[in-house]
């Protein structure tokens, strides 16, 4: 065996969860069930990518399944499986700027997306939070969504995203205080 | 409202709120849109491949007593010393038919031990890779893809044992395609997204370099045992390679990655030096004889695998060991965690079996063969979460053939060819 694959040769208890990337490649192997969980996984995240961006539910949702269904289209395109989650969100964004760009060509102005926004869904305090978690690095988002929107604990996410609990933890205490910074700076 | 920012991130993660009704509507869009139809594989294709060479590369941190006979450096081929052409370098790399290469990777935990691995390399588009392991020096690991005899051996010195893979015609083609490291690592520097560093001196040689920030660099680096700890555990996210070339010649003279220690664990440093580009190749470099005390360790013919033949041995000594059941996850890595988890139960209960590391590689060589296939659009699919060997009938894994049917493997492991319509009357059941 070579050398440092001895690391890996131990025992060792099974995940918790699956990460990404081995749904990623479940997926690619055919087990399109696999995707739903990753469905399940990021709806919160990706929904709250769309409704940065919308600012309506409704849209928001729309275009969070539209981002779910291109980024199974493109999977097969996804140059590392781990990446998963923050690849996602970008295409959840795009989506979400394609619909606002629909929105626009087909004559509804910026008001009246804005008007749509039922009362009391986000505060200015909370469009002004989201907007600065995703600004976070890529990395910092994926672990500040999976927290507080998807409710996953740090060593869950550290399943989901292949990375160490320490990892983690760094992680979204780097996001904590990158986020204070940025909110003050708004 | 708490001025916390936790408090402030829960309460907008609320907000937010959870739609239960998102997986069913984006699962039936995807059935509805895009039916049965495969996936691109794209640039993911490339990791699989990283991976799939498990066959060939599975050696990567082993390492080679280089013998050349002389070398041929294609100074002509580079023009101009005005500045480095970074296409040019790649088109010039990536035409190299032989190279050798030293690769020194240091590992430092935080509690300051460290742990160095340099790795002696001839690779060789009609030979195949030879790659010798020292540890302090010491020789520990060779590993041989021989492309003409159709066998990836690995020898470990230490232990005096040896694994022995043959290969299919497929993959000692791939092989001979793409054999090149140090060609996959210049390729990621200058396809990704890169900064030029300026010139510089390497041993009094002007060099012009570029650096990377892209984690795409682990795997080019670090393919093999190393590259797949990476990916299949924790990709790091704070990287940083640099690449060095010969401002005269074009040619790559040094690749360095530093992967942080993000978490307070381990750094790992890594420099690839000593460069021979479109090195010719002593024959007895690649000329193989396993010494008469070493014993082997395993043996897998992946074309037994292809037919399902040793795919079913492996599974049979699992489902031996938990009294009946399979894998849940075809992964290599979790196929070593169930079966530690199954052999720590054993232990525990008064019973102290052997670990048979044969069947175990077999087993592990399954798993990526599976994931290989699903790479190649072989629509693969294992059921072993659900289906045990009392399930005679039913469909434990499957894939598509060339000609159209599938390769079924039943629960009982049983093996079938059968027909797509008989498949899914199968896997309704």
């Amino acid at each position: 065996m070579p050398v440092l694959a001895l690391k890996t040769h131990s025992v060792r208890s099974l995940p918790v969860l699956q990460s990404d990337g081995e749904l990623v490649h479940a997926v690619l192997g055919g087990d399109r069930k696999a995707f739903a969980l990753l469905v399940r996984r990021y709806e919160q995240s990706v929904r709250a990518a769309a409704m940065s961006v919308l600012r309506d539910t409704h849209l928001a949702q729309d275009a969070a399944q539209d981002a779910f269904v291109k980024a199974y289209e493109k999977l097969g395109s996804l140059r590392r499986a781990g990446a998963f989650g923050p690849w996602l969100l970008k295409i959840a964004r795009r989506c979400a700027l394609d619909m606002a760009g629909d929105r626009r060509e087909a004559a509804l102005p910026d008001d009246d997306i804005a008007a749509a926004r039922p009362a009391g869904l986000l505060d200015e305090d909370k469009e002004r939070l989201l907007a600065a978690v995703l600004e976070l690095r890529e990395s910092e988002r994926q672990v500040v969504t999976l927290r507080y929107f998807g409710g996953y604990s740090v060593k869950e996410i550290a399943d989901i995203a292949g990375r160490s609990v320490g990892t983690v933890t760094k992680q979204l205490s780097r996001a904590h205080r990158r986020l204070r910074v940025l909110l003050k700076e708004a | 409202m708490s001025d916390k920012i936790e408090n402030r991130l829960q309460d907008l993660g609320r907000t937010i709120g959870t739609d239960e009704t998102m997986a069913p509507r984006v699962m039936a869009r995807i059935d509805r849109a895009l039916g049965d139809q495969p996936f691109k594989t794209g640039t993911m294709k490339r990791e699989f491949q990283v991976r799939r060479l498990v066959m060939s590369r599975v050696s990567k941190l082993a390492a080679a007593a280089v013998i050349l006979i002389g070398v041929v450096v294609g100074f002509q081929a580079f023009k101009g010393t005005g500045g480095v052409s970074w296409a040019q370098v790649l088109q010039q790399v990536a035409a190299v038919r032989a190279v050798t290469y030293t690769l020194q990777a240091t590992e430092e935990t935080p509690q300051g031990q460290s742990l160095d691995i340099r790795i002696e390399t001839i690779q060789s588009s009609e030979r195949g890779i030879r790659m010798d392991a020292y540890i302090n020096d010491e020789l520990v690991n060779q590993a041989f893809t021989l492309v003409d005899e159709g066998l990836f051996v690995t020898l470990m010195t230490g232990q005096k044992l040896y694994t022995q893979v043959a290969l299919t015609e497929a993959l000692c083609e791939e092989v001979q395609r793409n054999s090149g490291d140090p060609k996959a690592i210049v390729d990621e520097f200058l396809t990704g997204p890169y900064t030029e560093l300026g010139r510089s001196e390497i041993d009094g040689i002007a060099v012009e370099g570029v650096e990377s920030q892209d984690v795409a660099l682990v795997p080019a680096f670090l393919s093999g045992p190393m590259g797949r700890l990476s990916a299949g555990s924790e990709m790091p996210d704070d990287v940083v390679g640099r690449l060095w070339v010969d401002v005269a010649t074009g040619w790559p003279v040094k690749m360095t990655l530093d992967i942080a220690g993000t978490d307070g664990g381990s750094e790992t440093h890594v420099v690839v030096t000593d460069f021979q580009w479109d090195a010719q190749i002593a024959p007895e470099a690649f000329s193989l004889e396993i010494p008469a005390d070493y014993q082997p360790l395993a043996r897998v013919d992946l074309g037994q695998m292809e037919r399902g033949v040793q795919m079913v041995e492996a599974l049979a000594y699992f489902a031996e060991l938990s009294g009946g059941t399979y894998p849940t996850k075809l992964t290599p890595v979790d196929i070593v965690g169930e079966v530690g988890a199954i052999y720590e139960k054993l232990d525990a209960a008064g019973a102290t079996p052997e670990m048979d590391d044969d069947m175990l590689i077999k087993l592990k060589y399954a798993a990526t063969y599976v994931r290989e296939l699903g790479d190649q659009g072989k629509k693969p699919a294992y059921y072993g979460d659900t289906v045990t060997s009392a399930d005679t009938g039913k469909v434990l894994l499957r894939w598509k053939l060339d000609d159209g049917r599938y390769r079924v493997i039943f629960g009982d492991l049983r093996i079938e060819d059968v027909s797509g319509s008989r498949l899914a009357e199968l896997e309704a059941k």
